[in-house]
């Protein structure tokens, strides 16, 4: 998402009430929602949302015009494999401050465009569905809400005043009664342009026809929880399938041992639960809790019993899934560890982590040769600090956990920090970072850090930001890991609970 | 969870080596007196010997190709150990188990012997040491933090320690205060794991206070692992810096012994 440094206005709530969609809204929430909007004016050219970006808000066109532009799929998988899955911008421009001086870097030849990485020329020959929002229409709010990447530019076609509503202030008008219709809008559009997509995505779903996975999407549930909510009681009785649409979600169960129930593990966009009892109608043998703010979609029994036996093949595959879930979620509720070591990753927030550094301190000598290779990987500044907590004789070192939710990623002023489709490294252009810090400040785990930049001393350009980009082009993989003489360092994904399980669990360090 | 002791396990890979290693010893052992190095078996494990001795100085290359001829860094280490271990028999065997004749030859034997040794004993360092701390550790900082990290400690017991009862106030500075003081090098730390010292809580401590006296004690007890894992990790830098440089000046000679061989 480009950021308007200079642009963004907070709005009185006397201009709150001129938007039509929130005039109903009555004193107490308009204040409420007024630290969570701003008012922006662009003019023509400018971008506004950027392809493969990730951003915290959604915005209201009040005036003006805006076109969507969605690249088909064969120039994302193009642009995907020359490097970077964000496609360049025909026109459009990075704004404000930030522009002007991503654009300065550009006319001195200090870098590649910030609205995109592909070779010149590449622009002009992707190929884009255009679609024109007039005032009145609102976008962005399916990556707001479930932090999905941004599956389109967004540029201005003329000048234009938009009203920003970030995350929690969308949260929050779509909690209000008076704004039911703006709620129904809003989960009528994400049922039209998205909902299929995810079910399509989702395994079980494979093969399944057109008006089958039309009738679903009529019929599925869209769902909110805030952090801690109960999704699904142990012991109920089944009520659907459950598809995450964004956040974490616990799967606990409890026993005699831990009555109040331990992680076994837990689900992130994308995944489904509640298949078992939708084959056997037996109560759930889990409960489901939010860790976060959770959207969900659920998918109803009958739809489900409907569709199950209609289609062999989606029975199934319910019973492989189910078959495999319950000897996954028997094998971790059996081991009092593995439930400690999940509810750490959950505590700490490492179950974000999709490659998250570990070094074996029963092995490291302290040599440092992560670290130097590391810096000779990267010109010279390693991108990795060999320190910080240590659990289970494991140290998590400063280096970056390629979150599966990047923060870090939302409100780069330049569009500097990418995350190539469909892969999990947030890397940093140097050429275009402006060393503002905004990354550095999201990012919850202090994994991002301002260097000085090679070549200048002084002045606003001074430092840059750098992070561990997993030595993304290095044929063997992360230099830290592949430099370590004594087989010390590992990588993990934490979306893995078996695992993280298995690599806590483990005796270490027989000798040879 | 405690992080397990260290313990030997045997591989079919050491079975195999040492079988082997105890094979050509039955073979060789009693023709000890025939071997020559100049010719024969003698000059074979010459040629072996000298091959065996450069491949662990090729240990630093790891760095620059490492797509061949190995992988993983790991991969170098073990070559390095398992080469440098086999070099000094090998030149032992050379010249038949006899002792050097001149000032080149001792040179090369007492390097030879030097840098194997401490080869063997800083693997054996690298592979204890880390087992040793592991389980103690409770955070991971840069060796020359340390101090610092101990300062804070000490900070924080001193702060404790500040509004105390008279009770607390003596039993800190006659106990509590000492134990923040940083000791220096010492060897039965780099073999001894750290116990919590016993005594270390009185009776002369009252009731009231006994909690923040137990505070300071787990102050103290991390400023003293601090310490030791610090000893220790000066322990295998000097490791290094002690088998190094005489391995370097043996390769020089043994590049001298064949260049003198071949020329003479």
């Amino acid at each position: 998402m480009a950021a308007n440094l200079l642009t963004d206005t907070a709005p009185s709530l006397e201009r709150l009430r001129e938007y039509p969609f929130l005039a109903s809204l009555s004193d107490t929430v308009l204040r409420k929602l007024q630290p969570h909007v701003a008012e922006q004016r662009l003019a023509a050219r400018e971008l506004i949302l950027r392809l493969g970006d990730y951003s915290d808000a959604a915005y209201y066109l009040a005036e003006g015009q805006v076109e969507v532009r969605v690249p088909d799929a064969e120039t994302v998988q193009r642009r995907d494999r020359e490097g970077h899955g964000r496609p360049a911008t025909a026109g459009a421009r990075p704004t404000g401050v930030a522009g002007a001086i991503a654009r300065l870097r550009r006319s001195a030849g200090g870098g590649q465009a910030a609205a995109g990485r592909l070779p010149a020329g590449a622009a002009t020959t992707a190929a884009f569905e255009r679609v024109e929002l007039t005032a009145g229409d609102i976008f962005g709010e399916m990556g707001a809400l479930s932090r999905y990447p941004v599956t389109a530019d967004v540029v201005a076609i003329s000048d234009v005043r938009l009203l920003k509503l970030t995350t929690p202030g969308l949260r929050l008008m779509l909690k209000q009664r008076e704004l039911a219709a703006f709620r129904q809008s809003i989960e009528d559009r994400y049922r039209a342009r998205t909902l299929a997509s995810h079910l399509r995505a989702i395994e079980l779903f494979a093969g399944v026809d057109e008006a089958t996975i039309d009738r679903l999407r009529e019929r599925a549930e869209l769902l909110a929880f805030e952090p801690g909510a109960a999704i699904v009681v142990q012991g109920a009785a089944p009520d659907g399938l459950y598809l995450v649409r964004g956040g974490h979600v616990k799967v606990s169960i409890a026993t005699a041992g831990t009555p109040d129930g331990g992680a076994v593990t837990y689900l992130r966009r994308g995944e489904v639960i509640g298949e078992t009892g939708l084959l056997t109608g037996l109560p759930w043998t889990c409960s489901l809790t939010a860790i976060e703010h959770v959207e969900m979609v659920r998918l109803p029994v009958a739809e489900f019993a409907a569709l199950v036996d209609a289609s062999p093949t989606v029975a199934a595959r319910l019973r492989e899934l189910s078959q495999g879930r319950s000897a996954q979620l028997d094998a971790l509720a059996a081991s009092p560890e593995a439930t400690a070591h999940l509810e750490m990753a959950i505590g700490t927030g490492l179950i974000n982590g999709q490659s998250v550094l570990l070094i074996d301190l029963t092995k490291c000598t302290g040599c440092d040769d992560c670290v130097t290779a590391c810096a000779d990987t990267h010109g010279g500044t390693p991108r990795l600090l060999r320190q910080g907590p240590v659990y289970e004789g494991w140290n998590i070192p400063v280096a970056c956990y390629q979150c599966s939710d990047p923060v870090c990623m939302i409100g780069c002023p330049t569009g500097a920090i990418t995350r190539p489709l469909g892969g999990i490294e947030v890397t940093i252009d140097e050429a275009t970072c402006i060393g503002c810090g905004n990354c550095a400040r999201r990012c919850p785990w202090g994994n991002i850090i301002n260097v000085p930049r090679a070549g200048v001393a002084a002045g606003p350009l001074a430092q840059v930001a750098t992070k561990c980009d997993l030595c993304i082009g290095r044929d063997a993989g992360p230099a830290c890991v592949q430099m370590c003489p004594h087989g010390a360092a590992t990588r993990i994904s934490f979306q893995d609970s078996a695992e993280v399980a298995r690599l806590f669990t483990r005796p270490r360090q027989p000798l040879a | 969870m405690a992080v397990p002791t260290p313990r030997l396990a045997l591989r079919p890979g050491t079975v195999a080596v040492t079988a082997a290693a105890l094979a050509l010893a039955w073979y060789f052992v009693p023709r000890l007196a025939t071997l020559s190095p100049r010719y024969g078996a003698g000059l074979g494990f010459g040629i072996l010997s000298a091959f065996a001795f450069t491949i662990p100085m090729t240990y630093p290359l790891r760095r620059l190709g490492m797509a061949w001829p190995m992988r993983h860094a790991s991969d170098w280490w073990r070559v390095h150990v398992i080469a440098g271990t086999v070099a000094f028999p090998c030149a032992l065997l050379h010249q038949g188990v006899r002792l050097p004749a001149g000032l080149l030859g001792w040179m090369m034997m007492a390097l030879g012997l030097w840098a194997t040794a401490f080869g063997l004993l800083a693997v054996v360092l690298q592979r204890r040491l880390p087992a040793l701390q592991a389980s103690a550790r409770l955070t991971a900082l840069p060796p020359a933090d340390v101090g610092a990290a101990i300062e804070r400690l000490r900070a924080e017991a001193e702060a404790l320690a500040a509004d105390a009862s008279p009770g607390l106030a003596a039993w800190y500075a006659r106990r509590g205060r000492p134990a923040f003081a940083r000791e220096g090098f010492a060897w039965q730390r780099l073999i001894r794991r750290r116990r919590p010292s016993e005594g270390f809580i009185d009776d002369a401590i009252p009731a009231a206070d006994r909690d923040r006296a137990l505070a300071i004690h787990r102050l103290a007890e991390n400023a003293r692992r601090l310490e030791a894992w610090s000893d220790r990790q000066w322990a295998l830098r000097c490791g290094v810096l002690i088998h190094v440089p005489p391995a370097i000046v043996l390769l020089a000679l043994i590049a001298f012994h064949l260049f003198a061989v071949w020329y003479f």
